[in-house]
């Protein structure tokens, strides 16, 4: 049954969901940092990686034609991408965009963990279920108020039987 | 003993679930307001002079169903509009992930406090569980405890502080499409200077695919009911090629039928060709999903039941430490860590071969 109040609260959802407001955490002087990083990157592209376990393999329809990939049942396995350091000059609030390209049909982990490095500690940004991610770009978003320093981007396995998790290309941008 | 505590909780939410979910009702889902509803809304017929009517007077009436745009809209950010949630799941995601993934969920938006119980099974053998996760998570500390059967590990994974995954409001605020004919809403958020959004078309990929950050429940094998975002991309990016075919109830929800033709390159992956949604148009939540194949079989699915919203749901099962007694301890904060050092020695060993 609904009630009056619920209709209330209907109605004043309606009505701030009709709405686009300036993203609040942008301003005058808030600085972005972007960055392409695709796995295996040249020593020329300033960037680097590193993992534990990830296989390399050959696939037409992955960024640049080749990811990496690892059987999903550990979850303490990692691919980590590396760009070059950020020193934030203190402690700031961060906003994460990351977006990680899938494309692969063995890329079947259900619950692929994404993290950013805060230089201290990590930062979950977000989960993707790699099987029915649409091929291409996947976005995630995070943030935190205790960043002080920014260079790795990580994906984790889910642990899960049966299933593996690719590494392909991420592209991460940065605003504090 | 551990079982046997899993399984009376299991039973016992279980039970809660089928006391609770019998008195489910339609709340909060905006589509199906009664006559009753407009009891308490007043329209003045004596001020109305026939003779001279300025502007039109719109009755109060039954919110217009969800257009296309609003729908993929929901179905992308279900967080933006879910309170709480519970119900029992079943998922078979296909393609090369041989897996059913089975299970309840219990799920607190608000009050940040979620409970899965996943179960995976293998699609050759669905008598025999051979992975099972129980997550606690709070929004503080989220706990996973693991039985791995094929294997025989037993895991008590924590993570905290940054990793503990919560929900997150991303820097875009509420930016979402409204019905066209919805004429009072688009009224009142001009008049407060506000755009009017009535297209996808009118937002960035980024805005469509803001879902407040990522899933904050530290499940997601069973996110296709509730957080439908992958496949929502993946079925229903191309307008051209599914529509909103029925507007019915299911399980007491207000859902879009929705109907459609898979993307080759998409469908192709999980051997389906067409598909059918039933969305809760109130929160873009799957309340059920299939995908056939050219015969009509069912490839892919999210099923349903005992499914209750809001007021209906019953409070999130908690952690206690005697449900990990037996468990091998893996802090995943420390897990991270190690990694992370050893990513920093590996750079430190190539920069002094440089």
């Amino acid at each position: 049954m609904f009630n009056k109040k619920n209709l209330k609260k209907f109605i004043a959802s309606c009505i701030s969901i009709a709405t686009i407001a300036i993203p609040m955490s942008i301003t005058a002087n808030a600085s972005t940092y972007s960055r392409l990083i695709d796995n295996d990157p040249t020593s020329s592209s300033g960037n680097s990686s590193s993992s534990n376990g990830f296989s390399y393999i050959n696939g037409g329809s992955c960024y640049n034609g080749d990811a990496r990939i690892i059987l999903s049942g550990n979850s303490s396995n990692f691919y980590h991408w590396i760009h070059p350091k950020i020193s934030l000059g203190g402690v700031k609030t961060v906003t994460v965009n990351l977006q990680v390209y899938l494309n692969h049909a063995n890329f079947t982990d259900p619950r692929a963990s994404y993290s950013v490095y805060k230089n201290g500690a990590s930062l979950t940004v977000g989960y993707i279920n790699q099987n029915t991610a649409a091929g291409g770009w996947n976005y995630k978003y995070a943030s935190s108020n205790d960043f002080t320093g920014l260079w790795l981007v990580s994906v984790s396995p889910s642990g899960q039987p049966n299933c593996q998790t690719g590494a392909d290309a991420v592209n991460v941008t940065y605003t504090y | 003993m551990k079982r046997k505590i899993k399984s009376i909780l299991s039973v016992g939410a279980a039970l809660c679930f089928i006391i609770s979910c019998t008195a489910c009702q339609t709340v909060d889902s905006g589509a199906n307001i009664s006559e009753d509803s407009v009891e308490n809304i007043n329209i003045n017929e004596s001020a109305i002079d026939d003779s001279v009517i300025d502007e039109e007077i719109v009755p109060d009436e039954a919110p217009l169903n969800i257009t296309k745009d609003q729908l993929y809209y929901r179905c992308m950010n279900s967080m933006e509009y879910l309170s709480h949630v519970s119900g029992d799941v079943k998922v078979r995601y296909g393609g090369k992930d041989r897996n059913v993934y089975q299970g309840t969920v219990n799920l607190d938006f608000v009050n940040g406090k979620y409970f899965t119980d996943a179960s995976t099974f293998d699609i050759d053998n669905l008598e025999n569980c051979i992975y099972n996760v129980v997550t606690y998570n709070n929004s503080n500390i989220c706990h996973s405890i693991i039985d791995n059967i094929i294997d025989g590990s037993k895991r008590h994974e924590t993570m905290k502080e940054g990793l503990c995954p919560t929900l997150e409001i991303t820097t875009f605020a509420n930016a979402c499409p409204i019905n066209p004919d919805d004429k009072s809403s688009i009224e009142a958020a001009r008049a407060k200077g506000k755009t009017v959004i009535t297209s996808i078309d009118q937002l960035s990929e980024e805005q469509i695919n803001a879902t407040y950050g990522g899933d904050p429940t530290g499940d997601h094998v069973l996110g296709a009911f509730y957080i439908p975002q992958e496949m929502s991309m993946g079925y229903l990016k191309n307008f051209d090629m599914w529509d909103i075919t029925d507007y019915k109830d299911f399980q007491g929800r207000s859902c879009a039928v929705v109907q459609g033709k898979a993307e080759p390159e998409y469908g192709s992956r999980f051997n389906v060709e067409t598909f059918e949604i039933l969305v809760d148009q109130a929160t873009g939540v799957w309340m059920q999903f299939e995908g056939y194949d050219a015969d009509g079989n069912v490839m892919q699915y999210v099923y349903s039941e005992n499914v209750c919203f809001d007021d209906d749901t019953v409070d999130v099962p908690t952690y206690k430490d005697e449900y990990a007694e037996g468990y091998e301890e893996l802090d995943m904060n420390a897990v991270d860590q190690a990694n992370i050092d050893e990513t920093i020695r590996k750079m430190n060993a190539e920069a002094e071969k440089e």
